[in-house]
């Protein structure tokens, strides 16, 4: 028992997490994000024929290419106001077959830092962890820690499924570790670091297989408490990319493959087992959920239990960013009680700020306070919505505050078109 | 479409099981009072506990709030808590103006739960003791074996009373009291505040549920301790004096209930060690020099009016040291 409370374990989930492998599945259709003249994104504009004849679509978001495998043709176009990505213009494309085009295989005296970031790039890597660009990020740290960067910095890949019920990453490294930790290497070079390791937080048996595959000093235990904070020793800086970028990076480089799959863990309590799916970018989640038999009456959540977003519209494309999505029974919402001062709030905070403070300021308009309550230092993670014994969503408070910051008379009637 | 964000998961940890275990603590406590005057300590918490919830009541209808909140439980923990702190023999009208007043003066125009200044119960005692000190402080012999009278008004002349440790004390005089019998709760007081082990026991379990703060109530004894050390009672040694000291007013019951009250509380770890270590102080010079022999709900008033200060300076204070390095950073770049 611990006395004085200091983050907080929540409770394992995730059933035979340690034995489960990943399906392969491929959907009839796909449904992918194109660009239109409107566009919110810098988006080309794609031709049906393009995708006819290269068996292969090409359509960006955010500036960078979705690419798939699926080729056939495209049904249509229809608005998606995507839970994660908001309104995206998106293409049916029903499919006929499936095609593959690869790039070159560079040679190993090729690989110098910009070459690797230019393959990140044309294989259309993507992160996991946020759904950014992979060679973005790499750019980015690049070019902001040239001089401190090799001996206080570590590059890590985020093996941790540190949310209650995903598994994606543990499958991926019991599948290929090899290969996740040569794409690590890879992008630990790309930015000119020398150090990089897996953090993970397997249970001790797995560890051990996977500490005996990848080489003892490349795998880094982290704890189990949530969220996860330290992924490497106190004193180094940390830059974390997912399991599933690394795979990603190893496999363009060494296959010439372009990112066209991620593994997905569909879980929940209204289904009977999680399970964790391969499945191409722009496959309908629906699929997904009819695959593994849930039964209606539940809630979508995209994303883990802690910080994921409900949708009411389930045929959402599936896209960079998204490795779990839950099909949740509802629960009972118990009406929030006024805040009784417990200071849980304030004691499981990883940033070390004072939740029911801020929140307490918000409530009361005390908008010119906030700032020194440093809202903004909040990510998230929902760890005092979670431990409230008042049942409110302290959380969505904090982050609403760090947003209006004072303004938040400049921003009234903004969600009135909702 | 309608996207509701927020965590799916919620602990099992609620008010309600909070306030479970302050009542059970006043229930514990109540009944041990019991075993030595018989039930009237029992009656005497009843009545409170009945007037707080009546009280609770009416302040819901009135400022309309939804009557949901009166079983919320916070009401009945201040009702048990005046209660507590009154003598098995007091008229029974005594501890429904105390219940009375710190219901509709103390709590209820702040707010209601939740957001009250002042702690209820020590604002009721307060007054209680400010008074009524005749009623509060004159209290039946532990030595006599018949149970209280059940009558709601006593004949105080019928019953054999005892001057209390704290009054003894006040008045320059050594209590001859054996260190086991402290231990053992063998001396009068106000119903809740005199088993003494029990009390102990109470703090541990509570710590335990993560009730009560362990960084208020240890560093709560931590400075009682410290300061009996320094400064005994009139050449003592310095053990017995620190038990004399827990044992005499409501020194250690305010340990366990009345500081603990998380509402007035300060919520930073920081901040609440700050108001343990300043509670201490301020509850044993209210006791030794104080007009009452228990100055103990004064001296709780006055620190409640600075905890929302000190939470927030001791969180900037080390929000400041923690964030000072990369605060600098940012200036050098």
């Amino acid at each position: 028992m611990q006395l004085f409370l200091r983050g907080i374990v929540l409770p394992f989930q995730k059933g035979k997490a340690l034995e489960r492998g990943i399906e392969n599945l491929t959907p009839d259709s796909v449904r992918l994000p194109v660009a239109t003249d409107d566009s919110v994104f810098p988006l080309a504009q794609l031709s049906p024929d393009t995708l006819k004849g290269q068996g292969e679509e090409l359509c960006l978001l955010d500036g960078m290419p979705v690419v798939s495998t699926i080729s056939g043709t495209v049904e249509g176009t229809l608005m998606i106001h995507h839970p994660l990505y908001g309104p995206l213009q998106c293409a049916d494309v029903l499919a006929s077959g499936s095609a593959e085009s690869r790039l070159p295989i560079p040679k190993e005296e090729e690989l110098t830092p910009d070459a690797i970031i230019e393959i990140a790039r044309q294989a259309a890597v993507y992160d996991e962890l946020d759904g950014i660009p992979l060679w973005e990020k790499l750019t980015h740290w690049q070019m902001t820690d040239e001089d401190l960067a090799p001996l206080h910095s570590v590059l890590v890949a985020d093996g941790t499924a540190n949310d209650v019920f995903g598994s994606a990453p543990w499958a991926v490294l019991k599948d290929q570790p090899g290969m996740v930790l040569y794409g690590l290497q890879m992008a630990a070079k790309a930015i000119r670091f020398t150090r990089c390791h897996i953090a993970t937080m397997l249970p001790k048996k797995r560890r051990r297989a996977l500490k005996k595959a990848v080489g003892r000093a490349n795998v880094y235990i982290v704890g189990d408490e949530y969220p996860v904070t330290v992924f490497a020793d106190k004193h180094m800086e940390t830059y974390r990319i997912g399991v599933q970028a690394c795979l990603a990076l190893a496999q363009a480089i060494k296959q010439g493959k372009r990112h066209t799959h991620t593994v997905v863990t569909v879980a929940g309590s209204a289904l009977p087992a999680p399970r964790n799916f391969r499945v191409p970018f722009g496959t309908d989640i629906d699929v997904l959920l009819s695959a593994c038999q849930a039964q209606g009456g539940y809630r979508l959540v995209l994303g883990d239990a802690m910080t994921g977003i409900t949708s009411e519209y389930r045929h959402v494309p599936l896209l960079p960013g998204m490795t779990t999505i839950l099909a949740m029974m509802p629960r009972r919402v118990r009406t929030p009680g006024p805040c009784i001062g417990c200071g849980r709030c304030a004691d499981i905070c990883h940033a070390g700020l004072l939740p029911y403070e801020i929140v307490r300021r918000s409530e009361n308009m005390h908008y010119e306070r906030l700032q020194h309550l440093s809202p903004t230092a909040c990510d998230g993670c929902g760890a005092c919505s979670y431990i409230c014994p008042a049942g409110r969503d302290v959380a969505a408070e904090v982050i609403e505050a760090g947003k209006t910051k004072g303004t938040v008379f400049l921003h009234w009637g903004e969600d009135d078109h909702e | 479409m309608s996207n509701k964000k927020g965590p799916y998961l919620h602990t099992e940890a609620r008010v309600s099981r909070m306030v479970f275990d302050m009542i059970l603590a006043a229930v514990v406590l109540g009944v041990f009072s019991a075993v030595t005057y018989g039930p009237r300590p029992l009656l005497v918490m009843a009545i409170s506990l009945i007037t707080a919830l009546a009280c609770e009541t009416v302040c819901c209808i009135i400022g309309r709030r939804p009557l949901r909140m009166v079983l919320d439980g916070t009401a009945a923990v201040t009702g048990l808590t005046v209660g507590l702190l009154m003598s098995p023999m007091v008229d029974t009208w005594v501890p429904m103006v105390g219940t009375a007043f710190a219901i509709v003066v103390a709590k209820a125009p702040f707010g209601g739960t939740g957001r009250n200044v002042f702690n209820p119960a020590a604002a009721g005692v307060a007054l209680l003791t400010y008074c009524f000190p005749q009623q509060m402080f004159t209290y039946p012999s532990i030595q006599s074996q018949h149970a209280l009278p059940m009558e709601l008004i006593l004949d105080k002349s019928e019953v054999v009373t005892e001057v209390s440790l704290a009054a003894q004390l006040k008045t320059g005089a050594i209590p001859s009291i054996d260190r086991l019998d402290i231990l053992l709760g063998n001396y009068t007081g106000a119903i809740g505040t005199t088993a003494f082990l029990i009390l102990l026991t109470l703090t541990c379990y509570l710590m335990v549920r993560r009730t009560v703060s362990p960084w208020i109530v240890i560093p709560y004894f931590a400075t009682l301790a410290l300061i009996t050390w320094l400064f005994p009672l009139s050449s003592m040694n310095p053990v017995n004096s620190f038990l004399l000291q827990l044992g005499s007013g409501y020194v250690l019951f305010a340990g366990v209930f009345l500081i603990n009250d998380p509402v007035t509380a300060p919520r930073f770890w920081l901040g609440r060690l700050v108001y343990g270590v300043l509670s201490a102080a301020l509850i044993l010079l209210m006791q030794r020099v104080g007009r009452f022999e228990a100055g103990t709900c004064f001296a709780i008033l006055l620190i409640n009016a600075f905890a929302p200060i000190i939470d927030r300076w001791s969180w900037h204070g080390w929000y400041r040291l923690t964030h000072l390095r990369q605060k600098r950073e940012e200036v050098l770049e």
